[in-house]
């Protein structure tokens, strides 16, 4: 029993990445009407991208400021080039075109460090446990709980208490009386894409310790963004933040039970959820 | 109006099955091996029934993949344990996908748009997994090996491979036509309906969900009987073959040869079976350069070369009306 106790807490860590990845997805979702498939892949360059930088500099925060900021560019980048073309076509070209976005970044990240798994070292600091009652606890996963549930509050704050978070619900309603108002409507835009995916790239450098960095990430991360998403639902802040947790903790205690069957149990959870909720925990219109 | 009528009258079955015949008969010629021409074939197969869900239901399917790979371990767990059905081991396979087909239905096919996307991308997940912890069944991460091939009667006079060939290229025919007959059928137009206005079908009386999972299940069986020809041809059938790339390549095919186009889709096989095996000698990364295709076929040909084929002929059709 206690074991499963232990199991269920280790997994509120990974729980609370998933959420930071998929709330990403899903703000990016709410403004935009965007389906970001290339997710996944901004998770993996995140997660090289915290490696790198904490291997050039020796510091781990600069390394997880890095997998924010490096992605963060990149999604721009790839909103201006590419992406802003696709915001008045189905949400099925957009898919198309962020899976061919992903196949360029997978294979970017494999050209500059090889096909192989990498290990990724936490700060020292990091390392050990804490004892929470009789449960021995990784520090790591501590951090993690933590920095994600400030992320998330901060998160709140701007959406619900700033000029910005304002704008981008008013963006979400009508872009078009927002630019009329005489707010650059692109620029609230490439900002959302600039958070989003942002996020996405933090989650993949605070993942990387836990489970090192390889080139397989981003298609394992794309595919549980979606399941929390499916979930959770999209476009608001609990969703993402429930079905994170849920798909987390069920990992981490079939890790204990059945460890060939682990990944299996997330889906069969999923189908099992849809089977009774056919819209998810919150419903959708 | 006169545009449909045009179409309509201009466009006879003859060219079509022409064009098949022809395409089964040049592959080995292009790719330079009766194996690599076989596996274009079966990818052509699977190609087109996505292009079914793709361009005529109008739903994006991620699921494509797990349809070939069960389809591929059904006709290899049936061969392995009775030799003696011989061909249905085939007909076997294709229940088996349009059931996982009606059980992955079930489940998304009520979702609306990125929904249904997201669900039969988990469930194409899901069915990885499985695959991957029943190893009795699937023989887990080294595949099912060893599947015995059914006899043909055709060996003595064509050998081995090349009688497998024939008999992927009669099946790619048959089934490249039993879908021009689908998409073409009261059902095929009603399916038109219901992607260019999903409420307005429903409004004039349509069961829309009944009329896409009769699509998904069509095309989970066909993509079924592609993994079981693809099996047959391999002789084993490899855990890749579940794999997400599988749907991911299967699903650039049918965009690269235009997703309202049959035909289309076998050159979209062709091609990128091409790619991969020209591409890959050269450099490693080439699936780089297909994300790059992907983007540009997406943005500026939204109907690949089918669409381009199209353009060509109704501008030469053009042409000939100003002469004449």
């Amino acid at each position: 029993m206690n074991l499963y106790v232990f199991q269920a807490l280790n997994g509120l860590g990974v729980g609370m990445i998933y959420f930071l990845l998929s709330v990403g997805l899903s703000i990016i979702f709410g403004l935009l009407g965007f389906v970001n498939f290339a997710h996944g892949a901004l998770f993996l360059v995140g997660a090289y991208a915290a490696m790198f930088t904490a291997e050039q500099t020796g510091s781990f925060a600069l390394g997880l400021a890095a997998s924010f900021a490096v992605v963060a560019l990149v999604g721009v980048v790839a909103e201006r080039l590419v992406l802003r073309r696709t915001y008045k076509m189905p949400h099925e070209a957009q898919i198309l075109v962020t899976v061919g976005l992903t196949f360029i970044l997978t294979e970017t990240i494999v050209l500059f460090f090889g096909p192989q798994p990498r290990q990724v070292s936490m700060p020292d600091m990091l390392n050990g446990v804490l004892m929470l009652g009789p449960y021995p606890i990784p520090k790591y996963r501590i951090f993690i709980f933590v920095t994600c549930a400030v992320i998330g509050a901060a998160l709140w704050l701007l959406f619900e208490r700033t000029l910005f978070g304002a704008r981008v619900r008013a963006g979400n309603e009508s872009a078009e009386m927002l630019s009329l108002l005489g707010v650059k409507v692109t620029r609230v835009y490439a900002l959302t894409f600039a958070l989003g995916t942002g996020l996405a790239g933090l989650a993949g450098g605070l993942a990387a310790p836990l489970r090192g960095a390889d080139p397989s990430m981003g298609m394992e991360a794309i595919v549980i963004a979606f399941v929390v998403v499916v979930l959770g639902g999209i476009g608001s802040f609990s969703g993402p933040l429930i079905g994170g947790l849920i798909i987390g903790v069920t990992q981490s205690m079939m890790t204990a039970i059945w460890p060939e069957g682990a990944r299996l149990t997330i889906f069969l959870v999923m189908a099992a959820i849809l089977l009774v909720m056919p819209k998810g925990l919150f419903g959708r219109a | 109006m006169l545009e449909t009528l045009r179409i309509r009258l201009g466009d006879s079955a003859g060219p079509f099955y022409l064009a098949l015949i022809a395409f089964a008969l040049l592959a080995p010629l292009v790719t330079g091996s009766v194996s690599t021409a076989g596996a274009v074939l079966v990818f052509a197969i699977a190609a087109a029934a996505c292009n079914l869900m793709l361009g005529y239901a109008g739903l994006l399917s991620f699921a494509q993949g797990s349809f070939f790979g069960v389809g591929s371990y059904v006709v290899g767990i049936t061969l392995k344990a009775h030799p003696g059905v011989g061909l249905g081991a085939l007909a076997v396979s294709v229940i088996a996908g349009m059931l996982l087909a009606l059980a992955i239905g079930a489940l998304s096919i009520r979702q609306r748009g990125i929904y249904f996307v997201m669900i039969t991308l988990a469930m194409a997940q899901l069915a990885f997994f499985a695959s991957l912890a029943l190893p009795g069944w699937t023989g887990g991460e080294n595949g099912l090996l060893d599947i015995p091939r059914p006899a043909l009667g055709l060996e003595a006079s064509l050998g081995d491979s090349r009688s497998q060939y024939a008999l992927a290229a009669m099946l790619f025919i048959a089934s490249l036509a039993f879908l021009r007959r689908v998409v073409r059928s009261p059902f095929g137009r009603s399916l038109d309906a219901v992607r260019e206005n999903e409420l307005r079908a429903q409004t004039a009386g349509f069961d829309v969900q009944r009329l896409k999972l009769v699509a998904f299940c069509i095309s989970g069986g066909l993509t079924a009987l592609a993994g079981a020809l693809y099996a047959l041809q391999l002789r084993s059938a490899p855990l890749s073959n579940i794999d997400l790339m599988t749907s991911e390549t299967i699903l650039v095919m049918a965009i690269l040869g235009g997703r309202r186009s049959l035909i289309g889709a076998a050159f979209g096989a062709l091609a990128m079976t091409l790619m991969a095996e020209q591409l890959s000698q050269l450099w490693p990364r080439w699936q780089m350069i297909v994300g790059f295709v992907l983007i540009a076929t997406v943005l500026f040909a939204p109907n690949g070369l089918g669409g381009l084929w199209a353009q060509l002929r109704s501008s030469r059709a053009a042409a000939a009306k100003e002469a004449a």
